[in-house]
């Protein structure tokens, strides 16, 4: 047992690494290049997709990942705070998170037509803005499916005494909350950021112009342009925007083991 | 009331999604182009439409089998991997990274797929070059298509199958563990008896998870095969993507919306009913 299951951790963690590995050997290949190991490696790669704007595409992922954590943990604090905290019944916050629940299962694809309805109503489409609006499918559930659990679990005597000391509920929600949900507030902000990143289908469809292309969009365009076949343009590419979200992964590692359930 | 204040913004966010799929199964008994006009009501128009449309038909046949198959597999090899996980050690680490296909951008892994998968020009065809034969090839082949954008989902997403799964063998108390292997419980029977069944509720939440997540398959299909080789691999969001938004057909669009809420609900109602049951108790 003990060999068999060494054999199937091994394999494991090959899996989940070796794609990387591959695409980081890829984006040193020379121009027409297609087999590895690249002989003799070149940063031809990244000297290209640095002139095709990879850089200001992923400052363009970074700042609409920012304003749609922003967004959805400015909404969700207060909210999760009061339904778990204030006086409501355990039977109105089950329902609440039943309903968090429900929204963050919604495929995205099946909303698009009221989200696009809704940007071009406000006149917020092609704008990074807009796109991290639309990203609240994807983030505002989350938000408060984390928060409301750890907001479940905000000590209740430290909440009695505060109420005891007269302090009022918009002072304790400064006060208890706030510093208590710290936690729920980087996990909110780290998994947004990594959803937001990789996500393409809104991006590919709320954002036109070039120079607003998420990372995602810009390696989508790339991968069906005639780079395509160009090994070492692609991969440079996605090398450069897969390092950002793995640098959170000791944030995320974290938070994903207590999504599933919330409890 | 300051709590009802206080409460408002996510209530009234989650008002805002109810809104939007009334708005949507609304707009889809309407005839909506935008180049066109306002809004005309048709009835049922739109789903006739639609059902009669045999790439429909077969969007929705692309659309289940892909879901099935990916969430089934994803579970059950993530199920066998977190079993095998839990008697080593260094699990910290291996967490880590297991973490790393979930952070990856799909953009990511679909240029590593087609690097692969590539007969003339990708990583494997030297190496098959070399033992004298070709690699076929995968995704231009109608019946193969489906299986190796499967085959990519199933690389990506099991990770994290494994992941939910470990964290929920790791609640299963060491006693039960010691007292069972006392009785006599060796490795089949140990973890298809008295180990997996305590962790049910963490593997159920996995699947769900996936099944739900599994029709948000976009990015890997639009980019890998844009819904082709024909319409093999054309699922119902490309569909939607194609035939609704490209031509901005909304009320089309809004039809195949509702068609895929209504699928998405057979996996979405379970998962809820399960939620609400954990925190009640």
């Amino acid at each position: 047992m003990a060999r068999l299951s060494s054999v199937a951790v091994t394999l494991a963690l090959l899996t989940a690494v070796s794609p990387l590995a591959v695409v980081v050997m890829a984006s040193f290949l020379n121009a027409g290049q297609y087999s590895l190991p690249p002989n003799p490696p070149s940063v031809e790669g990244y000297a290209k997709v640095l002139d095709l704007g990879i850089g200001q595409a992923l400052l363009n992922s970074a700042l609409v990942g920012l304003l749609a954590a922003a967004f959805s943990v400015a909404v969700a604090l207060p909210t999760s705070y009061a339904v778990a905290k204030l006086g409501f019944t355990l039977r109105f916050f089950v329902a609440v998170l039943a309903l968090t629940a429900l929204t963050r299962s919604l495929p995205p694809s099946a909303l698009l037509v009221a989200v696009y309805e809704t940007l071009r109503g406000m006149g917020l489409l092609d704008s990074h803005l807009g796109l991290a609006l639309a990203y609240q499918i994807y983030s505002l559930p989350m938000a408060l499916w984390i928060m409301l659990a750890f907001a479940y679990e905000i000590s209740p005597e430290v909440e009695a005494a505060a109420r005891v000391d007269g302090a009022s509920p918009v002072k304790r929600f400064f006060y208890i909350a706030v510093p208590a949900m710290r936690n729920a507030t980087l996990a909110v902000a780290a998994l947004t950021l990594i959803e937001v990143w990789g996500e393409y289908l809104y991006a590919a469809i709320f954002i036109n112009a070039p120079s607003k292309y998420t990372a995602s969009v810009l390696i989508g365009h790339l991968v069906s342009s005639e780079y395509g076949f160009d090994w070492n343009v692609i991969s440079a590419a996605s090398v450069m925007a897969s390092i950002p979200p793995i640098l959170m992964v000791g944030i995320a590692a974290q938070a994903m083991t207590k999504i599933h359930f919330g409890k | 009331m300051i709590r009802w204040v206080l409460a408002s913004p996510g209530l009234i966010a989650l008002g805002l999604f109810i809104v939007g799929i009334i708005y949507t199964v609304a707009l889809s008994l309407h005839y909506y182009k935008v180049a066109v006009g306002p809004p005309k009501f048709v009835g049922w128009d739109n789903y006739f439409q639609l059902f009669s449309d045999p790439t429909f038909s077969k969007a929705l046949a692309v659309t289940v089998t892909f879901v099935a198959t990916a969430a089934l597999l994803e579970t059950a090899i993530g199920v066998a991997l977190a079993y095998g996980l839990m008697w080593t050690r260094r699990r910290g680490v291996y967490v880590g990274l297991l973490t790393i296909p979930y952070l990856v951008p799909s953009v990511t892994y679909v240029v590593f797929w087609r690097y692969m998968l590539d007969y003339r020009r990708g990583a494997l065809a030297p190496v098959a070059e070399f033992f004298g034969f070709r690699i076929p090839d995968f995704l231009g082949n109608p019946d193969t298509a489906l299986w190796a954008i499967v085959g990519l989902d199933v690389l990506q997403l099991t990770p994290f199958v494994t992941l939910v799964v470990f964290a929920g063998l790791l609640a299963v108390p060491p006693e039960v563990i010691s007292a069972a292997r006392i009785d006599g419980a060796r490795g089949f029977s140990m973890a298809l008896r008295v180990v997996l069944p305590l962790a049910s509720s963490a593997i159920l939440a996995a699947l769900f998870l996936r099944l739900i997540d599994a029709f948000r398959i976009f990015v890997k299909v639009w980019l890998l095969t844009r819904g082709g080789p024909g319409d093999s691999t054309t699922t119902l969001e490309l569909y939607l993507y194609t035939r609704g938004i490209y031509t901005l057909d909304l009320g089309l669009a809004s039809a195949v919306s509702v068609v895929l809420l209504g699928i998405s609900m057979a996996a979405i109602v379970p998962y809820v009913y399960l939620v609400a049951k954990t925190w009640r108790a």
